[in-house]
């Protein structure tokens, strides 16, 4: 169990000083060019590493493991260490797309700003360095854009269905969840004609979406959706044979990425906790 | 510009005496190609002739999305490197997971729509209209849409 918890909080919520906090932190990691830096972190999921869970894959012999969830769990917890060694304290705000300020307004002014006072915002897009992989350019993204009407940004009740999705049903759970995950991707990334060419953003693509500083809120939301399911259904609500699974390259199982408790960080929400009138340590 | 995704087409024979008895039904899709672009599938029950521009409406047999985030259809590695090994070996003692673009799976629930559609009909019509939801321009559109099996299947209460 960790010493302290860190809280995770919405993006629309973040106070003056939270949002700088966040910032400083990822602008430090941007400028890393070594094992502490974004670029780093980000090359895990797709270009070069490839790393990434999706869908179902086989695992130790068993066919049809999901650890889609544990993956982006230990991955996010991974790069949040990485910032707080840099930014100490500072949490990976989540994206809430649900709510109708998100279909209004599309992506968080946070990320979508070009600018943060006077100075370019650090959220807002991030330099790809693989000329030889073709990728030596900024990331880019068009949200709700495509070849075809868009359909809106998920409701809430379309996201309560798949909460509600019962217990002993984690791969049920986790595929529906992946599944809108991906529809995310594709909506924020988008596409576009620019000088008479076809252009993607860089979400809508398992290569290059982790470069896109949205990238680490939009699984945020994700990962606070599955600690609320679980908290509901059971926290270590998983098949048995997952558990004991590594989750390559973090060294980690997904035993150990079961309870946010233990990796340091909860999620903000409406549970209010006042100081009692006692403490312990006055207890002579 | 690139071509326009080949749709799918199939019909799947019914055998459903009561219908008041499915619980749940879903169309299963298995060993889905996900190395292309990201792309949407749109399922439209009972209408041969949807395409890329047909509402998603339930008067037009609608039924539901999946979508696919791809891997781009460009292999950023040498060569090889996007191979897909044609069986996972069920080893114990190998314990990495299977290649990344191990093919994946899919599903969509359809219970409503098969109970209404199963009291007139013993048929069911399928299709699958891809929409393209990146791009690049080594990616094969045309065949975007790529799977090995479709399952209907029905659960009972």
């Amino acid at each position: 169990m960790s010493d302290q918890i860190n809280l995770r909080k919405n993006i629309n919520n973040l106070t003056v000083d939270e949002l700088q906090k966040f910032r400083s932190a990822y602008k430090k990691a941007m400028r890393l060019t070594d094992n502490r830096g974004y670029a780093y972190f980000a090359g895990f999921h797709g270009v070069p590493t490839f790393s990434c869970w999706h869908g179902p894959q086989t695992k130790d012999g068993w066919p049809g493991v999901r650890l889609f969830l544990p993956w982006h769990r230990a991955y996010l917890y991974r790069f949040e260490k990485a910032l707080q060694d840099l930014e100490p304290g500072v949490t990976i705000p989540w994206w809430d797309w649900r709510s109708s300020g998100s279909s209004q307004n599309k992506i968080p002014k946070a990320f979508s700003d070009k600018k943060a006072g006077s100075e370019p915002n650090i959220l807002y897009k991030f330099r790809m360095g693989f000329p030889e992989h073709g990728l030596n350019r900024d990331t880019r993204r068009f949200p709700g854009k495509g070849f075809g009407p868009f359909e809106g940004l998920p409701s809430p009740d379309t996201i309560q269905q798949i909460l509600d999705i019962p217990d002993n049903h984690f791969d049920e759970f986790s595929d529906a969840l992946e599944d809108k995950h991906g529809f995310i991707h594709v909506w924020t990334g988008g596409q576009t004609r620019q000088n008479g060419r076809l252009v993607s953003g860089d979400m809508s693509d398992i290569a290059t979406a982790a470069f896109d500083p949205i990238f680490w809120s939009h699984h945020c939301m994700i990962d606070r959706l599955w600690w609320i399911w679980q908290k509901k259904n059971g926290i270590d609500e998983i098949p048995d044979h997952y558990r004991k699974m590594s989750l390559e390259p973090f060294g980690v199982t997904t035993d150990e990425m079961l309870d946010i408790y233990n990796l340091g960080y909860d999620y903000a929400g409406t549970e209010t906790t006042v100081n009692g009138n006692w403490s312990r340590s006055t207890n002579g | 510009m690139a071509k326009v995704p080949k749709v799918f087409k199939t019909e799947i024979a019914l055998s459903l005496k009561d219908t008041k008895n499915i619980a749940k039904t879903t169309l299963e899709f298995h060993g889905i190609n996900h190395s292309g672009p990201s792309y949407e599938a749109r399922i439209f029950l009972n209408n041969k002739n949807a395409n890329e521009k047909t509402a998603k409406t339930e008067k037009n047999g609608y039924a539901g999305s999946f979508y696919i985030f791809g891997h781009g259809g460009k292999c950023y590695g040498g060569p090889g490197h996007c191979r897909i090994p044609p069986k996972d070996i069920a080893d114990p003692y190998d314990n990495r997971r299977s290649h990344p673009l191990t093919p994946t799976f899919r599903y969509v629930t359809i219970t409503k729509q098969l109970q209404k559609i199963a009291k007139k009909a013993n048929k069911i019509s399928v299709t699958v209209v891809p929409i393209p939801r990146s791009y690049n321009e080594m990616a094969d559109f045309e065949n975007l849409l790529q799977f090995e099996k479709l399952s209907l299947i029905i659960y009972d209460k």
